[in-house]
């Protein structure tokens, strides 16, 4: 049994409009860190390199 | 209230929601709901598939987060952290729910992949005991799940904690027989929040619709709704219907009562009811039986 030729096109049509609306969060969260001049992975990665010292071993007192 | 919200999602994962479907299938089930639809088959797959996927599954998705991923992309994990509550929130809610969406609907509008669904659809009759009906198969390549776990692994673990509680409470109660929605359609004031209701979540109303064995009725509409904690994607995608209403029968109009084991487990084993979907060279779509018309429940408002 086939898919129905009208079916088909709908599922085409609507998964490229997936693919938008799984990327529009990404987008928005993108555009208020714009707007609001935020860049909170750069914190991210202060942090880990904050954590990264204070557990590396030479760090550690004997 | 956001710790008040983040114990009350943690004990709904872990004891709440198998406490809660036992509950409400314990009140359904007082109340007469499965109508003496519920035999000794029907009966062995729903308590099966109510006790076993979670046995297999959670030891695969444990198994692919927590040593798959960090063997092949050891690099990524909690890389997006960073990520503020709520856009992780927005994230994970559509990736799942929209991934599961077109999992369903695939399911639905694709003749090959039907029979790995038909077991959800089988039942009839609503309520907590088909809630988790599905062919094994078809549970196990859930989608969203995998999807969900690798989004969990980059970091975005906690908005998932709270997705994960408010997707299971709205699906749990839109397959319950208890119809909650009901007062929504029945006070003239209530209906402008049953508007908004019946086009972002799933309601007893729009997914009972979907588990209607007729179609087209202006009630029963099995060729959409296949949202699971949104209806918005039906909205969006042009598969929605939207009734006030609940279908008199449920479940599959040709329905043969195929044996427990052959409905948990197509293709491995097939059903001995001759000309059935399950059975040895069955169709893969059977024709709908037209049946007759019967009376609905009274229209509570039209849609």
């Amino acid at each position: 049994m086939k898919i129905d030729p009208q079916t088909r096109k709908s599922i085409v049509k609507n998964a490229l409009l997936s693919v938008f609306i799984y990327l529009l969060p990404i987008l928005l969260m993108f555009g208020s860190f714009y707007l609001s001049g935020q860049k909170p992975w750069q914190h991210n990665r202060k942090t880990e390199k904050i954590k990264e010292i204070a557990i590396h071993p030479l760090n550690k007192k004997p | 209230m956001i710790k008040f919200l983040e114990s009350a999602s943690q004990n709904l994962n872990s004891w709440g929601f198998p406490a809660l479907i036992l509950l409400l299938g314990v009140i359904e089930f007082s109340f007469g709901l499965y109508k003496k639809h519920w035999n000794k088959n029907e009966r062995f797959l729903d308590i099966f598939s109510f006790v076993f996927p979670p046995l297999l599954l959670g030891p695969i998705v444990a198994y692919f987060g927590l040593k798959f991923l960090p063997q092949v992309v050891p690099q990524f994990k909690n890389e997006f952290s960073w990520v503020p509550f709520i856009w992780g929130f927005f994230i994970i809610a559509i990736a799942d729910d929209l991934t599961q969406y077109w999992y369903h609907r695939l399911h639905h509008q694709i003749p090959f992949l039907w029979r790995f669904h038909r077991t959800h659809h089988s039942a009839p009759y609503m309520g907590m005991a088909m809630a988790s009906r599905q062919n094994i198969l078809y549970t196990l390549f859930f989608s969203q799940i995998y999807l969900t776990t690798v989004l969990v692994y980059l970091g975005l673990g906690y908005p998932a904690l709270f997705v994960k509680a408010l997707k299971s409470l709205i699906v749990t109660f839109a397959h319950s027989s208890i119809k909650w929605d009901k007062p929504f359609y029945k006070y003239r004031v209530l209906h402008p929040v049953a508007w908004v209701l019946e086009r972002v979540i799933s309601t007893p109303a729009t997914h009972h619709a979907h588990h209607s064995s007729s179609t087209d009725d202006g009630v029963g509409y099995y060729k959409g709704n296949f949202g699971n904690m949104f209806f918005l994607w039906d909205v969006i995608f042009g598969t929605a219907h939207i009734s006030r209403r609940y279908p008199a029968a449920y479940g599959i109009s040709h329905y043969e009562g195929d044996e427990w084991y052959a409905q948990l487990l197509w293709p491995i084993f097939k059903s001995k009811k001759e000309g059935s979907e399950l059975a040895r060279g069955g169709p893969a779509v059977k024709e709908d039986i037209k049946l007759p018309e019967t009376e609905n429940d009274a229209p509570l408002a039209v849609a």
